[in-house]
């Protein structure tokens, strides 16, 4: 069993990526709630209610647990807010060892996704001995299209999703190394 | 350190959940019979999804259902324990101790067995005054365990937070106190 009080504690320029405390729930339901969000993060694209989004929050600490990695909560710096989620996803069947990122509106636009993506990313390259990362992008989902772009990934096998069509973009140990920054 | 205790009783262990649970938390899932109560057959993926989300629950809540071994075998046969998706600020209509086995396992007094220890240890570890069991009326199974701890139904027809939001269930539960002086 890995021990949830090891999930490392990254700090980049403005960010801080960390392990879940029982007090981001708040937060993480507010996103979970908005319409925004639940387009591209939820099996039917509907906001979630409360109870749904803390079953899904034990399901990311619980990844944690079985897998030995997942997504680490994002935080800012300077205020302390959570500002989403970014990290190692890999449960059951998945189509690989995915790099995933979704962060709350209110923290759109400002660069936020791209500098926990690339820390997150070289913790993974970091760690495990993989030969690349793999991210499920939906097709309409344009500005985590562009994000996974300018990490330097490509878009690989169309495949569905939860009924929906997605790319599966990919980038090789290599790569990230040179084209991630 | 790990998530949770591990409990023994004659027959069972009672841990947290594991990574190598997964097969058999996955054919229990499988089983219509076993599931037809308990949120109906799911796939091998969202058995994943499932175990996973009752590990987090442990870490967010220092309790959940433990994963019930029996030591003979040394097989995993079912989750049973303390259960409040969304804890004392989220809206499961009380402090639960529910249970799930395979069929394989079923017939041999081992849920009551574990949900003995799991009533003892909710009552007596985390402090909780009373417990209740979730129990859809035509679930005749588990209305013979409810019976056999020594609970009885305080409400009817209680409507369940989502994912079961299409489901109502009779509260069947007991006091610490009525637990504590069970004929034995």
């Amino acid at each position: 069993m890995f021990d949830l009080a090891h999930i490392p504690r990254i700090e980049t320029k403005r960010l801080i990526l960390r392990g879940w405390r029982e007090s981001d729930f708040d937060a993480f339901a507010a996103m979970m709630a908005d319409p925004q969000v639940a387009l591209y993060l939820t099996a039917d694209q509907r906001p979630q209610d409360r109870a749904t989004a803390w079953r899904g929050m034990a399901t990311l600490i619980g990844h944690w647990a079985l897998r030995g990695y997942g997504l680490f909560v994002v935080e800012e710096k300077h205020s302390g807010a959570f500002v989403g989620r970014v990290g190692a996803w890999q449960p059951a069947g998945w189509v690989g060892f995915e790099l995933g990122w979704g962060l709350a509106p209110a923290y759109w636009g400002r660069g936020y996704a791209l500098e926990a993506a690339r820390a997150a990313g070289d913790w993974i390259f970091a760690s495990f001995d993989l030969e690349k990362l793999v991210s499920l992008i939906h097709e309409r989902n344009t500005p985590s299209q562009k994000l996974a772009r300018r990490l330097g990934m490509t878009p690989g096998a169309e495949t569905l999703h939860a009924g929906m069509p997605h790319a599966i973009w990919e980038i090789a140990r290599a790569a990230w190394m040179t084209d991630s920054r | 350190m790990t998530i949770g205790p591990t409990l023994e009783t004659p027959r069972l262990i009672l841990r947290p959940p594991t990574q190598a649970d997964f097969d058999g938390w996955a054919q229990m899932c499988s089983e219509k019979e076993t599931m037809r109560f308990i949120g109906g057959v799911v796939s091998r993926d969202a058995a994943w999804r499932q175990l996973a989300t009752m590990a987090g629950a442990w870490a967010v809540l220092g309790y959940a259902m433990f994963s019930v071994i029996e030591k003979e075998s040394g097989r995993w046969i079912g989750r049973i324990g303390p259960w409040r998706p969304g804890g004392k600020e989220g809206n499961w209509p009380g402090d639960e101790v529910g249970w799930g086995m395979c069929a394989a396992a079923q017939g041999k007094g081992l849920a009551f067995e574990a949900a003995s220890a799991s009533m003892d240890w909710a009552f007596d570890t985390l402090g909780w005054e009373s417990v209740i069991h979730c129990i859809e009326k035509a679930n005749a199974p588990s209305i013979a365990l409810a019976t056999r701890l020594g609970s009885t139904v305080q409400r009817e027809n209680v409507s369940m937070p989502a994912p079961y939001e299409d489901l109502k269930v009779d509260l069947y539960g007991q006091t610490k106190a009525q637990w504590r002086a069970r004929p034995r």
